[in-house]
C-alpha cells in the first residue's frame, strides 16, 4: 500500500472516530436528568419557572427537534469553533478550556518528565543488578509506586514538602515552585510503571545477540548500553509513554483537585459538581480531538521516520 | 546524563558489587534532590518587603458572587470586602449605629427620614447623596435582594441630604434592615455588578471569578483610613487546602475553620486562632409545602419526630465541639439578639423513642441537601445516623452552591440544613425572611409557616419598642419551633478565624458579612 | 503452570492478599466487631484501644469495622463491574473476532472511539452526568472498560478460528454457536483471567478515585475511596482517617498486580506480554 492510500486510510478513519465520539459527547447531554432549559431559567431569575416559559426557551432553543438535527446543528457550531456557554459562568466553553488546557499540559509534561528522571537511572541500575537486593528492593518499590492511590501520595508529599519542610507551596498556580509538588506526585506513579517497563526491555536487550557480539569485540559495557541496549530499549518505553499520556491526563484530574492547580482537570470536576453540561460535553469533544489529532500525528511521523515499518508488510525485527 | 553516571559504573562482567552499588546510588541521589533544593531555594523571590507587610491575603471559602441571586452585588454580599457601606451599620452586640446616615426619624405613617452625612465622596471623587441612596435602594427593590418590601416608588429623594422612604407594607424594623451589606450604597454611574464604585475604606481593584477580588485602600474615606494598602480575598473552597495555605505562609489569614482543624491550628506556632462571638445557628428548615415526591413533611407528627431523634447536645459538644465553636441552642437567632426574651423558646427534648414511637414502625425515606461550605460533613452525617436510628432513611445530595440554590428554590428535598447569619439587628430578621409567607425569598414559598404564625411576625416587625420587637420575635419563633415544627435549630456556631501572628488589629463580628478588615495590619 | 505460579514468591503473596481480601469480603459480618454506621461523637478520634483496634473517626465510628466492611463494598463493586465488563468485552470480541467483515469493522471503529479519550476522563464525564451514586458508577465504568477485553479477545478469537480442530468441528456439523462455546471460549479463558486480575487492581484504584471525588459511593457508605474522602478535612489532627483506606487500598492494589503479573508470566514467559489493560 503506498503512501497516499495510506494517509488516506489513516485520515478517514479518525475523521470517522472523531465523528463517533462528538456522537457520544452530545448523547451525554440526554443521559443528563431534568430538562435544561428549566436549568437555565431557574439559574437565571431564581424563580421556578412557569410551563410556557420553559416551553419557549425550549423552542428558542431547539430543544423540542428530534435527537438527529439537534446533534447536526450542535456539531456544525463545534466545528465551527463554538461550543456552548457554560452555565456556570455564561462565558464561552472552549474559551475556558483553552484558557486552563495549558496548565494541564506544563503539569503532565512535568510529571512525565520527572517520572522518565527517576524512572530511567533506577531501571538501568536494576536491570544491570539483576537479581539482587538493589534489583528486587527497586521493584517492589516501583510496583508500590503503581498500587498506591495518587491522592494519597500527593497529600503525604504536601504534608512533607509543604508542611513541614516548608519548602514548596501548597497549592495554587505560579511558576516552578508551584508545579513541583502536583508533577512529583504524577511522575512518580509514572516513574514507578515506566521502571517496571524500561527494565522489562532492557534486559531482552541485554541478553540479545548484539549485545554480546559488542561485548565479545571488546566494547566497554558504558558503550554498549548507551549506544545500543539503551536506545532500542527505549524505544517501546516511547512509544507507550506515549500512549500513558492519556492515562496522566486521567490522573492529572486527581492531583490538580488535591493541589488545587488550574487546569482543565479540576474544571471538569467543578462543572461536573456544578452539572454545568455544556462544559462537560465540551471538555469531552476538546479532549477526544486533541488526542485524535496528536495519535495520527504521532502515526504519521513514525511511518515517516521509519519507513521499513510498512503496514501491510510483516515487520522487520530489528534485533 | 544519570543513565551515563551508572552505566560508567557497571563493570565488565555485568554484575554489580555492593560498593557500585553505593557510589550509583549516591551519585543519583545528589542530583535527584540537592539540585532541586537548590534550585528551589534560589528560586524563592526577595521581593519588597515594605509592600508585603502592607499586603494581606485573606483565604474565604468558595466564591459566591457568579450565582444568580448574588449578581448585581460584587464587593458587597456575600464577602463584604469594605467597599461599600449602607446607611447604618451593625455592632458587634447587634445594635445599630449611624453610617452613612447621619441619623433619621420615623416621618409620617410607615416612612422613615434619613438625613445623611454631608462629608462624604465616592472613592472616584463625586459626591455622594440622596440620589445615590435612591438608586441603591431602588435597585434593591427591583433585583429583590431583601424582604423590606421595598419598591421603585419607596423612595422619594426630599434634597441632597434627605430622603424619605416607606415601603409598600408597614415595616418598623426597616432600619435594622438596612444595615445588611446588601443595601452598601454605590455610585448611580457605576455598574454594580462588575465595578461598584462606593465610599468605603477600600475600593475595588480586581476581581477574577473564582479565583481573588482584590480591594486597593481608599484615600478619600470619610473615616479613619485603611491601615493596610492591599486586601486581596483568595476564594478556596476547600477547607484542607485553606488550612494548609496558612500553615506555609501563602496566606494571612483564613476563615471558616472546622472545630478540629481548630484545635491543631492552635497549637500550631506563629499561628493563633481567633473565635468570633456566636453569630449563627445550623437551622434544618424543612419542605412544608412540597409536591410528591417531596411531601411527606407537611405532617407535623413526622417533623416532631425527626425533632425528636436529635441528640442535639452531643452534636454541639462532640460532634462540633472543641474549638469552643458550638453550643447549644433552641432558637434560630443567636440568643442574644433576642436578649432575656429567648427563653421562651425551648426546643423540642431529644427522645429517640418517642419518635420510634410517633413514626409507628413505618420506614420514611427523605432527601437532605445542605448549603455546601456552611455545613461540616460530619453534622450532615451525624444527623443522618441519628434517624436512621429511629426509621428515617435520609439520602444526603452533595451539592455545589448553584445547584444548591435551584433545588431550595424549587422544593425539590425535604430537610435543608443551613447556617443563616444574622445580618442585621432586626429580631425577627431570619423569621420574615424564611418562614413569613410574605417574604420575598423563593425558597420561602416551600419553608413558610401558618398564617398564625404570620400574625407574629407582622407584631414583631410593626412594633414601636426595641423590646416589643424582641418580644413579639420571640414569640413568634416559639410558635414556630416549639409549635409547628417548622424549623429544627441544631447548634449555635461561633465563627472561627485562623492568622499568623503578623496580623494585628483583627476584631471579630459575629456577623461574617460585617466583618470589618479596615482596622487589620501586619507587623513586620 | 501450576509450577511456574508456585515458583515466584511475589505471585504467591499477591495470591494470598487477593484471597484474605476476599475471604474479609465475604465474611465482613461476622468479622467486624461493630456496626460500620454506628457514630458515637463521644468517642470521636480515639486512639486504639481493646474495644476499637484501630480507633475511631471524626463521628465515633470504628475504623477496623468500617474497614472491613469497606472490602465488601470496595472489591463488591470491583466485582460487579468486572462481571459487567466481561460480559461486555467477550460478546463484542467473539462477534467482532468470529463473525468479522463489517461486523469486525464496526465494531472496532467503536473501540476506537471509546480509546480516543483517556478512559478516567470519559468516565469521569458519564459518572458525572448521571449524577453521584453507585449505579451511575458501575453504568460508567462498564461502558468505557470493556474495551480491553474486546480487543484481547477479539485477537485471540481470531487466531484460533483458524485452527484444525474447529475446521473439524464445523465438518462435523457443528453450529456456529457450538464451537465458539464448546472450543474456542475455553481457549480464550487463561488470557480473560490474567487481564481481569489485572484490571481489578485498576478497577480499585478507578473506583476508589471516583469515590474520592464524591461521585461515587455516598455517606455513610463505608466504601475506601469514600472514607478516603471523609478523611481529607482532618488531614492534621487525624492522618490515620487517610492513612488506612489509603494503605488498604494500595495493598488490594498490589495484590491483584503480583498476582496479574504472575499469571502473566506464567501464562507467557517468553514474550513481553501483549495483553495491557485499558489503564496502561
Amino acid at each position: 500500500m503506498n503512501t497516499s492510500a495510506w494517509l488516506v486510510r489513516r485520515l478517514g478513519g479518525a475523521v470517522m472516530v472523531w465523528l463517533l465520539i462528538s456522537l457520544l459527547a452530545f448523547s451525554l447531554g440526554t443521559l443528563a436528568p431534568g430538562d435544561p432549559a428549566q436549568v437555565m431559567l431557574l439559574r437565571r431569575t431564581g424563580d421556578p419557572p412557569a410551563e410556557a416559559e420553559v416551553r419557549q426557551l425550549r423552542h428558542e432553543l431547539g430543544l423540542d427537534r428530534p435527537f438527529g438535527e439537534r446533534y447536526v446543528r450542535w456539531l456544525s457550531a463545534a466545528i465551527g469553533g463554538d461550543f456552548g456557554e457554560s452555565y456556570r459562568s455564561g462565558q464561552p466553553v472552549l474559551g475556558e478550556l483553552r484558557a486552563r488546557f495549558p496548565a494541564t499540559l506544563a503539569l503532565a509534561v512535568a510529571a512525565l518528565a520527572v517520572g522518565l528522571m527517576i524512572a530511567v537511572p533506577l531501571a538501568v541500575v536494576s536491570a544491570a543488578a539483576r537479581d539482587t537486593l538493589f534489583d528486587h528492593v527497586a521493584r517492589f518499590v516501583a510496583l508500590a509506586g503503581v498500587s498506591m492511590p495518587s491522592y494519597l501520595l500527593g497529600y503525604v508529599l504536601m504534608l512533607l514538602f509543604a508542611v513541614t519542610l516548608g519548602l514548596l507551596p501548597v497549592s495554587g498556580a505560579g511558576g516552578l515552585r508551584h508545579l513541583a509538588l502536583p508533577a512529583l506526585t504524577l511522575g512518580l506513579g509514572s516513574a514507578a510503571s515506566v521502571t517496571r517497563m524500561l527494565r522489562g526491555t532492557l534486559l531482552d536487550e541485554l541478553g540479545a545477540d548484539y549485545v554480546r557480539t559488542a561485548r565479545a569485540k571488546g566494547l566497554s559495557g558504558l558503550r554498549v548500553l548507551t549506544r545500543h541496549a539503551l536506545r532500542n530499549a527505549l524505544n517501546p518505553v516511547v512509544t507507550v509513554s506515549a500512549l500513558r499520556f492519556g492515562r496522566l491526563l486521567g490522573e492529572a484530574v486527581i492531583v490538580e483537585t488535591v493541589f488545587a492547580w488550574p487546569g482543565i482537570g479540576r474544571w471538569m470536576i467543578e462543572s461536573i459538581n456544578d452539572r454545568d453540561y455544556p462544559a462537560i460535553q465540551g471538555f469531552v469533544l476538546y479532549i477526544a480531538t486533541v488526542f485524535i489529532f496528536v495519535n495520527a500525528a504521532a502515526d504519521l511521523s513514525y511511518r515517516a521516520l521509519d519507513p521499513r515499518v510498512r503496514p501491510g508488510l510483516p515487520v522487520s525485527n530489528p534485533r | 546524563m544519570s543513565a551515563l553516571v551508572a552505566a560508567s559504573l557497571i563493570p565488565e562482567s555485568g554484575r554489580m558489587s555492593a560498593d557500585h552499588l553505593r557510589e550509583a546510588a549516591s551519585l543519583i541521589a545528589m542530583r535527584r534532590i540537592i539540585l532541586p533544593l537548590v534550585l528551589v531555594g534560589c528560586g524563592r523571590p526577595e521581593g519588597d518587603q515594605s509592600a508585603a507587610r502592607r499586603t494581606l491575603v485573606v483565604a474565604y471559602g468558595a466564591d459566591e458572587f457568579p450565582l444568580t441571586s448574588n449578581r448585581e452585588r460584587l464587593g458587597r454580599y456575600p464577602l463584604n470586602a469594605g467597599v461599600c457601606e449602607p446607611l447604618v451599620r451593625l455592632e458587634r452586640d447587634f445594635t445599630l449605629v449611624p453610617a452613612l446616615a447621619a441619623r433619621w426619624e420615623s416621618h409620617g405613617p410607615g416612612a422613615v427620614r434619613f438625613v445623611l452625612r454631608s462629608d462624604v465622596t465616592f472613592s472616584d471623587g463625586t459626591p455622594f447623596d440622596a440620589r445615590a441612596v435612591a438608586t441603591t435602594l431602588g435597585q434593591a427593590a427591583r433585583t429583590r435582594t431583601g424582604y423590606s418590601f421595598l419598591s421603585d416608588s419607596s423612595v422619594r429623594v426630599i434634597d441632597d441630604t434627605t430622603l424619605d422612604v416607606r415601603p409598600e407594607r408597614e415595616n418598623r424594623r426597616l432600619v435594622e434592615q438596612l444595615v445588611h451589606p446588601t443595601y452598601g450604597i454605590f455610585q448611580p454611574g457605576s455598574d454594580p455588578a462588575r465595578r461598584p464604585v462606593c465610599t468605603g475604606p477600600f475600593r475595588l481593584a480586581e476581581y477574577v471569578p473564582h479565583d481573588h477580588l482584590t480591594v486597593v485602600r481608599n484615600d478619600r474615606y470619610r473615616g479613619e483610613r485603611a491601615r493596610l494598602d492591599t486586601v486581596i480575598f483568595r476564594f478556596i473552597p476547600d477547607e484542607t487546602t485553606r488550612t494548609l495555605a496558612l500553615r506555609s505562609g501563602d496566606v494571612d489569614a483564613i476563615v471558616d475553620v472546622g472545630p478540629s482543624n481548630a484545635i491543631a491550628l492552635a497549637r500550631a506556632p506563629g499561628l493563633r486562632v481567633v473565635t468570633a462571638p456566636p453569630g449563627a445557628v445550623i437551622v434544618m428548615y424543612m419542605n412544608l409545602h412540597g409536591a410528591a415526591p417531596y411531601h411527606q413533611l407537611r405532617d407535623v407528627g413526622l417533623r416532631r419526630a425527626v425533632a425528636m431523634a436529635i441528640d442535639r447536645r452531643t452534636l454541639a459538644q462532640h460532634v462540633l465541639g472543641g474549638g469552643g465553636g458550638a453550643a447549644l441552642v433552641a432558637t434560630v437567632n443567636p440568643p442574644s439578639v433576642l436578649g432575656t426574651d429567648a427563653a421562651l423558646v425551648r426546643g423540642v427534648p431529644y427522645d429517640p423513642d418517642g419518635a420510634i414511637r410517633a413514626l409507628r414502625g413505618r420506614r420514611r425515606a427523605l432527601t437532605l441537601i445542605a448549603n455546601p461550605g456552611a455545613i461540616d460533613r460530619a453534622t450532615m452525617e451525624y444527623v443522618q445516623a441519628q434517624l436512621a436510628r429511629v426509621g428515617i432513611d435520609v439520602a444526603i445530595e452533595q451539592l455545589d452552591a448553584a445547584a444548591f440554590e435551584s433545588r431550595l428554590n424549587s422544593g425539590a428535598f425535604d430537610l435543608d440544613l443551613e447556617l443563616p447569619n444574622q445580618n442585621d439587628a432586626n429580631p425577627a430578621f431570619l423569621l420574615a425572611l424564611r418562614w413569613y409567607s410574605g417574604s420575598d425569598t423563593r425558597s420561602a414559598a416551600f419553608t413558610h409557616a401558618s398564617p398564625r404564625f404570620d400574625t407574629l411576625v407582622e407584631h414583631a416587625l410593626s412594633a414601636t419598642t426595641d423590646d416589643a420587637a424582641r418580644r413579639a420575635a420571640a414569640e413568634a419563633m416559639h410558635q414556630l419551633v416549639d409549635v409547628e415544627v417548622g424549623a429544627i435549630p441544631l447548634a449555635g456556631i461561633s465563627r472561627i478565624y485562623a492568622m499568623t501572628d503578623r496580623v494585628r488589629g483583627f476584631v471579630p463580628h459575629p456577623s461574617r458579612m460585617n466583618q470589618d478588615w479596615s482596622t487589620v495590619w501586619l507587623a513586620p | 503452570m501450576t509450577s511456574h505460579l508456585l515458583a515466584r514468591r511475589s505471585t504467591v503473596v499477591g495470591f494470598v492478599i487477593v484471597v484474605v481480601l476476599a475471604t474479609v469480603a465475604l465474611f465482613a459480618s461476622w468479622l467486624a466487631p461493630h456496626d460500620p454506621t454506628l457514630v458515637d461523637p463521644v468517642r470521636a478520634f480515639a486512639g486504639p484501644s481493646a474495644k476499637h483496634w484501630l480507633g475511631t473517626d471524626n463521628l465515633g465510628r470504628d475504623l477496623l469495622s468500617r474497614l472491613i466492611y469497606g472490602a465488601r463494598w470496595s472489591l463488591g463493586l470491583v466485582l460487579v463491574a468486572t462481571c459487567l465488563i466481561m460480559s461486555a468485552g467477550l460478546a463484542v470480541g467473539v462477534a467482532a473476532g468470529y463473525v468479522g467483515g463489517v461486523v469486525d469493522d464496526v465494531l472496532m471503529r467503536l473501540v476506537d472511539t471509546i480509546l480516543s479519550v483517556p478512559s478516567l476522563l470519559l468516565g469521569l464525564a458519564i459518572v458525572g452526568t448521571l449524577g453521584p451514586g453507585i449505579e451511575s458508577l458501575m453504568i460508567g465504568l462498564a461502558s468505557i472498560w470493556w474495551v480491553s477485553y474486546a480487543r484481547v479477545v477479539r485477537g485471540l478469537v481470531i487466531a484460533l478460528r483458524e485452527r484444525d480442530f474447529v475446521d473439524a468441528a464445523r465438518a462435523l456439523g457443528a453450529t456456529d454457536g457450538r464451537i465458539v462455546v464448546r472450543h474456542i471460549l475455553p481457549g480464550i479463558l487463561p488470557a480473560i483471567a490474567v487481564l481481569a486480575s489485572l484490571e481489578m487492581g485498576e478497577l480499585v484504584l478507578a473506583i476508589s478515585g471516583l469515590s474520592f471525588l464524591g461521585l461515587g459511593a455516598q455517606p455513610p457508605t463505608p466504601e475506601w475511596g469514600a472514607m478516603l474522602n471523609d478523611g481529607r478535612s482532618f488531614f492534621f489532627t487525624a492522618p490515620q482517617l487517610m492513612l488506612y483506606p489509603g494503605l488498604v487500598i494500595s495493598v488490594a492494589v498490589l495484590g491483584f498486580n503480583l498476582l496479574g503479573d504472575g499469571l502473566r508470566d506464567a501464562l507467557d514467559p517468553a514474550e513481553a506480554s501483549p495483553i495491557k489493560g485499558v489503564g496502561s
